[in-house]
């Protein structure tokens, strides 16, 4: 990919900037180590089975494990997200990578190259995205193999293609506390960069060559494995858990940064490095390379099975068994369900209770023997965890003689499901040796049906205002004269919820500090329906969103939304939406209609000239193992017809990394840098960090180039997500948390 | 120029020198929110900052020094919770003793700021609200006899960081160490000390060792305090002290039965 255009683009609900000031402020980023304490007395703690993952392997330059500037064909522990920067001899590379499956990863880099003084540009940035697949695992004899497509889809600067094998030994411990070394031994074959020096062999004959400043962004396969193979190689060799040195021989010539250009000077193939594991996610390394730099890096790996702090919640209350206190006959009639006053209390008693576990009564339905009630849960992230305590306040405070207990979590005003549990199953397996798949093997789910006629609603929720203050940030990337740019404020939210379902909400947004209204001016053929960025940042006091919602539920399996009014800061105008979601059922299926206009830059209350019609059908489908699979098809913002696919890995703690590319009908030539639309995508959960419960996370949505075609509306309020945490998969992967 | 983006943590002070971090700082703390809506990330993340400057502002308690008269004033049993790892104690009032379909009677613990645990018999099947929690766990529990009855499998259930559950199944041998006679508070209990030596069986790795330790009075004792249900039924033999592995995360407790 080339040159940047910059935008900003804020999937959730807040971004990097407060998660930096957060990180800095509350989160222990301390030294400790995990280490293996050797030969623990028994009956110490160390002596006992413990959950700590193995230490993280090293990383590269670029991001991938691997040595100094050559990869190696290790992984990383599954799920985890590395975030890292290297620098040497005028080139700097920020890299993430996030291991999607046990033995996949990709990454996505930018860097910035000094003194390159080619295609126009003093120091040149780039992007670009590499994928690693381990081809088998280490064996007794065997090495580990992978295989690497290194800046594979862009203009390819650092285009390169490599197998590469590593194999681990153990070598003596240095002192007697400390337990054996590890050496790591890798050696390779690279195409490419990698092939650049040394070469032994040739595939295909001359490999096309890399042309700085074009549209870039599509997979350059006709080159993958073309040309020059060189091999390369190394050693790293960790005495301790803290300290690892590194040597290797680089088949990377540097043709354009030493011969091309004159960014630095390669002397020498070969290159050393010392690291030093600062804490269990912290690594950093300083580096002498190719006989005359001086290098330094910095990694971050975040394994998001591995929270920085565990959620603490206070111990809900025990359930007690009837038969502790309904002893006699008369504890056990159901004459108090003829009795509306009776009803009352106990309503008032379950919605105090429910206050207490943070959660929130919408109705209760009192039946002799069933009770539903409806709740809204602000706290837990997870549904499941909201569901039990729901569960044992009923247990505790209804009369004996109800003994099938609904719950049912609601959403926007509507039921989004219901777990049917017998209160007898809750008083028998609180404290089963395995209370948790006891309970999901006899708890029922189903769709929430209509509320009774009777059913008593809570007083005090309807009409209902809302407000809060906040602090805002809006980051916008890639602008080639400065790469990071950012706008911080405050924002002033209002909402007004006159009945259930309906909802009149608002955000005043006031910026204090930025420069995003300095980012370049669009130099887009399509309608400007996204690059117009900086015409909008250069407006201080902003309406950022005004709107009317309302959700219901029109039929079996079906939810529906529709709102009118300024939906976001580009976009105003009618927008409807149905979803077909069994509760039981993996796959859902979405029709979205929107009618927008494009707002004023000013964003108050005019519009410009741009009216369209931006509609999709989408698929979703949970795919197992936390995977999420989205299909949208459709007419986008400029008018372009195509498709969307998104995947998603959502973990049950709220962390969520994801991908997405968008093919329309518009050509390359006109959609500009990058060729089509593609970024990927991550949210970082609140709880996780602070160990204490919250549904809130911190999201970034990342693209390379922003521009104008494969572009959405952001509706306030789409239906799919939070209706999915209510439904079968989501509840069952965290079935742990009923009891908790 | 160079790039100057840092995908960590530093770039808040690149951006805008460290007057705008400090001004974003303000705001955090500004942040507010009123009403039944749910409240935004940056309003939870500044409560957050909030209350942990308050924790650290706040005076430590002092340590609590008890006496058998101020145990014997005590409306509840109590237990004495030491968490070895973080070298924490913590007092736990009786708030439930309880049977289920199960042999053993179940008891459950809670303390003032959330935090419960819940045994069988003496033995601990659950803890709840700590970060680590025990979800549950199986002992060896026989009638009402205090301790663990036989040696052979205990399986434990423990939250791991993604809200899932993680087994931790190990084989006990149970052994008995003889007589001991224990100082609690001023008041001497003649019991017999139980070890459960266990292992887990991992494949290929070295195997991984529990000891769970439990001091179980000799004699029956009649309660000299108030009069409950759990001190009633339990007038012949309590596990008076122990110690217990509570998971990976909790690591072992030390645990003494503070009831007169």
């Amino acid at each position: 990919m080339t040159r940047s255009s910059s935008f900003t683009f804020r999937i959730a609900l807040g971004s990097a900037a407060v998660l930096a000031c957060a990180a800095s402020a509350t989160l222990a980023w301390g030294p400790e180590i995990t280490q293996e304490v050797q030969n623990p007395t028994p009956g110490s703690a160390a002596a006992a089975p413990r959950f700590k993952p193995l230490p993280p392997p090293s990383l590269n330059f670029y991001g991938s494990a691997g040595l100094i500037d050559m990869p190696s064909s290790e992984m990383l522990a599954d799920g985890t997200y590395a975030v890292g920067y290297s620098w040497f001899g005028g080139q700097s590379r920020y890299n993430i990578t996030f291991q999607a499956l046990p033995w996949l990863s990709a990454s996505f880099r930018y860097n910035g190259i000094r003194n390159l003084n080619l295609f126009g540009f003093d120091t040149y940035y780039d992007r670009g995205f590499d994928v690693r697949a381990r081809l088998w695992r280490e064996g007794r004899y065997r090495p580990e193999v992978t295989m690497g497509l290194q800046d594979f889809a862009g203009t390819g600067v650092y285009a390169a293609e490599y197998f590469v094998a590593t194999k681990r030994f153990q070598t003596p411990a240095l002192s007697r506390r400390s337990g054996p070394g590890t050496l790591k031994v890798s050696a390779g074959l690279g195409w490419g960069r990698l092939g650049s020096y040394g070469a032994i062999g040739n595939i295909g004959g001359k490999r096309p060559t890399f042309v700085g400043g074009s549209t870039g962004g599509e997979l350059s396969y006709d080159q993958w494995f073309r040309g020059d193979f060189a091999p390369f190689g190394g050693i790293e060799w960790q005495p301790n858990e803290r300290l690892s040195l590194k040597a290797e021989y680089s088949s990377d010539a540097y043709v354009t940064e030493t011969q091309v250009s004159d960014v630095f000077e390669r002397k020498s193939a070969l290159n050393f490095g010392l690291e030093y594991q600062y804490s269990d996610r912290t690594r950093l390394g300083a580096y002498y390379l190719y006989g005359s730099e001086i290098g330094f890096s910095a990694q971050f790996q975040l394994n998001p099975r591995q929270p920085i702090a565990p959620v603490v919640v206070p111990a809900a209350q025990p359930v007690v068994p009837r038969s502790i206190w309904a002893k006699t006959q008369a504890h056990w009639g159901q004459g108090w369900s003829q009795s509306q006053s009776q009803k009352t209390i106990y309503r008032d008693q379950v919605a105090e209770q429910l206050k207490k576990d943070g959660l929130i009564l919408e109705a209760i339905d009192l039946q002799g023997t069933v009770a539903e009630v409806r709740f809204r849960n602000p706290r837990y992230r997870s549904t499941t965890q909201a569901m039990g305590r729901v569960a044992r306040v009923m247990a505790n405070y209804l009369p004996a003689s109800v003994e099938t207990l609904r719950v049912t979590p609601v959403q926007g005003g509507i039921g989004v499901s219901t777990l049917e549990v017998r209160r007898s199953d809750l008083e028998a397996l609180e404290f089963d040796p395995e209370a948790s798949a006891a309970l999901v093997a006899v708890a029922g789910l189903s769709e929430a049906r209509p509320l009774a006629q009777d059913a008593l609603h809570s007083d005090e929720l309807y009409p209902a205002f809302s407000f809060s203050t906040g602090p805002y940030t809006r980051p916008s990337y890639f602008d080639p004269s400065r790469p990071f740019r950012i706008d911080v404020g405050v924002d002033l939210k209002a909402s007004y919820a006159p009945a259930p379902g309906w909802i009149l909400a608002g955000t005043l947004r006031q910026r204090l500090a930025g420069n995003t209204a300095q980012g370049r001016a669009s130099n887009s053929v399509l309608p400007h329906v996204r690059t117009d960025i900086s015409s909008y940042a250069q407006y201080g006091t902003t309406l950022e969103n005004l709107f009317v919602g309302r959700t219901w539920k029109p039929g079996q399996n079906l939810y529906a939304r529709a709102n009118i009014g300024l939906f976001e800061t580009m976009f105003g105008g009618v927008s409807g939406e149905v979803l077909w979601k069994p509760v039981n059922s993996r796959l859902a299926l979405g029709v979205e209609g929107n009618y927008v206009i494009q707002r004023d830059y000013d964003q108050r209350f005019s519009f410009r000239d741009y009216k369209t019609f931006t509609g999709h059908a989408s698929a979703y489908y949970e795919m197992g193992n936390n995977y999420i699979l989205q299909l949208d098809a459709g007419r986008y913002l400029a008018g372009d017809y195509g498709g969307t696919v998104s995947i998603d890995r959502v973990f049950n703690n709220g962390w969520k990394v994801g991908g997405f590319f968008t093919l329309t009908n518009v050509s390359a030539a006109d959609f500009g840098e990058g060729s089509f639309d593609k970024g990927f995508r991550f949210t970082m959960p609140l709880d996780w960090m602070l160990g204490k419960p919250s549904r809130r996370g911190f999201g970034l949505t990342i693209r390379p180039t922003q521009r104008d075609g494969g572009q959405r509306v952001a509706v306030p309020g789409r239906l799919y997500g939070g209706i999915r945490a209510s439904h079968r998969a989501s509840l069952q992967d965290q079935a742990a948390r009923f009891w908790e | 120029m160079s790039m100057q983006i840092t995908w960590a943590f530093g770039w808040a002070k690149w951006a805008f020198g460290r007057r705008a971090a400090c001004t974003l700082g303000l705001v955090l703390l500004a942040a507010c929110a009123k009403g039944p809506g749910e409240p935004s990330a940056e309003v939870e993340l500044s409560q957050a900052i909030g209350q942990v400057i308050r924790q650290r502002l706040a005076p430590k308690p002092e340590p609590l020094v008890l006496t058998r008269a101020m145990l014997d004033a005590q409306a509840v049993p109590h237990l004495e919770v030491v968490l070895e790892d973080q070298e924490l104690t913590g007092y736990l009032g009786l708030l439930l003793s309880r049977r289920d379909d199960l042999p053993g009677e179940i008891t459950h613990w809670s303390a003032a700021d959330g935090t419960a645990l819940i045994f069988r018999n003496g033995m601990l099947i659950a803890s709840r609200g700590m970060a680590d929690n025990l979800l549950s766990a199986e002992v060896a529990a026989k009638g009402l006899q205090p301790g663990p009855a036989h040696g052979g499998q205990r399986s434990y259930q423990l939250r791991s960081g993604d809200f899932s559950a993680r087994q931790v199944v190990l084989a006990c041998v149970l052994q008995d160490l003889g007589p001991a006679t224990l100082e609690i508070v001023e008041q001497s209990y003649p019991t017999r000390h139980l070890q459960e030596r266990c292992e887990s069986q991992a494949a290929g790795a070295a195997p991984k060792i529990v000891i769970n330790e439990y001091w179980i009075d000799s004699q029956p004792r009649p309660p000299s305090g108030p009069q409950t249900d759990y001190l009633a039924r339990h007038q012949t033999r309590l596990v008076r002290q122990s110690r217990q592995w509570a998971g990976p995360g909790l690591g072992y407790l030390r645990i003494r039965d503070l009831s007169s």
